[in-house]
């Protein structure tokens, strides 16, 4: 098990002195690699964004309520950000601070872009996210439709039958007084509700 | 003879609209779309269950139009 573990470490060339983070820490060039080009990808981004403001109307940035706002804005600016780093890791990893602040400025502009150009992946899962979404509220309409046709239906027949007895009670008592026809519902009531039971559980 | 309640013809309505949506909902393009679509259909499910007609609201219902019914009838007759 021993000779196994000093095999594998050779083999990574990894310094146990300073363990997985220490050496990757030390292989990068944080300044330059990271904050840089993340920090310039987040001002390509706002300047994106302010070039689309001045073009097409701070409506634009209106996504309904103030906090989807904000989170879509926040948002945008980590792609920027993200873009910014994988532009210069991917294109020049040994970047100068100059080189990588404007890589970082360039690749956050369009981020998005960005990201999906130079990513493996088509825009499948995107697409089966979208019909996965329409699919469920194409569900939850049909429940619906079903529900309130029960609903409707319930209450039909309710009426009518109230219909019918109300007919009838005014043929047989065409000068019943306000007593009376309270009294009538009453006994109308206690009679639909042996009839149409657990309505009221609802 | 078939009286209707008010909320049985906001059923009516909104069950047109459901259809309507479910329509729209095979040709949505965008996710703003759909958004709106699923918030629409939220708001018929919270009005609906909002208001459930039971029977005894029906029975009130019917029970105070038949008594202002009542009352008018005396009116005409003592004139």
């Amino acid at each position: 098990m021993i000779m196994y573990t000093k095999e594998v470490d050779d083999k990574v060339d990894v310094d146990n002195t300073l363990g997985f983070w220490g050496t990757l820490l030390k292989e990068l060039n944080i300044i330059n690699q990271i904050e840089v080009p993340f920090i310039f990808g987040i001002i390509g981004a706002l300047c994106f964004l302010l070039i689309t403001v001045f073009k097409q109307g701070p409506r634009i940035l209106n996504f309904g309520t103030w906090y989807s706002t904000i989170l879509m804005f926040l948002s945008f600016l980590a792609l920027g950000g993200v873009a910014g780093i994988a532009a210069v890791n991917i294109l020049n990893s040994n970047a100068t601070t100059t080189e990588a602040l404007v890589l970082g400025i360039i690749a956050g502009l369009s981020g998005m872009v960005y990201l999906e150009r130079i990513s493996l992946m088509d825009n499948i899962g995107q697409e089966n996210v979208f019909l996965n979404a329409i699919k469920k509220e194409q569900d939850f309409s049909q429940e619906l439709k079903e529900d309130l046709n029960a609903r409707k239906g319930k209450d039909d027949a309710i009426n009518e039958w109230f219909d019918y007895r109300e007919l009838f009670f005014e043929e047989q008592n065409p000068e019943a007084s306000e007593e009376e026809i309270g009294a009538f519902f009453d006994k109308l009531e206690l009679e639909a509700k042996q009839i149409w039971g657990g309505i009221d559980d609802e | 003879m078939m009286n209707s309640s008010k909320s049985t013809h906001t059923l009516i309505d909104d069950l047109k609209r459901v259809e309507e949506i479910q329509n729209e909902l095979n040709q949505v393009k965008n996710f703003n779309d759909l958004r709106r679509l699923k918030k629409e259909l939220r708001d018929i499910k919270s009005r609906a269950t909002a208001t459930d007609n039971t029977l005894s609201q029906i029975s009130n219902h019917r029970r105070t139009s038949a008594i202002q019914k009542a009352k008018r009838r005396s009116l005409v007759s003592s004139r």
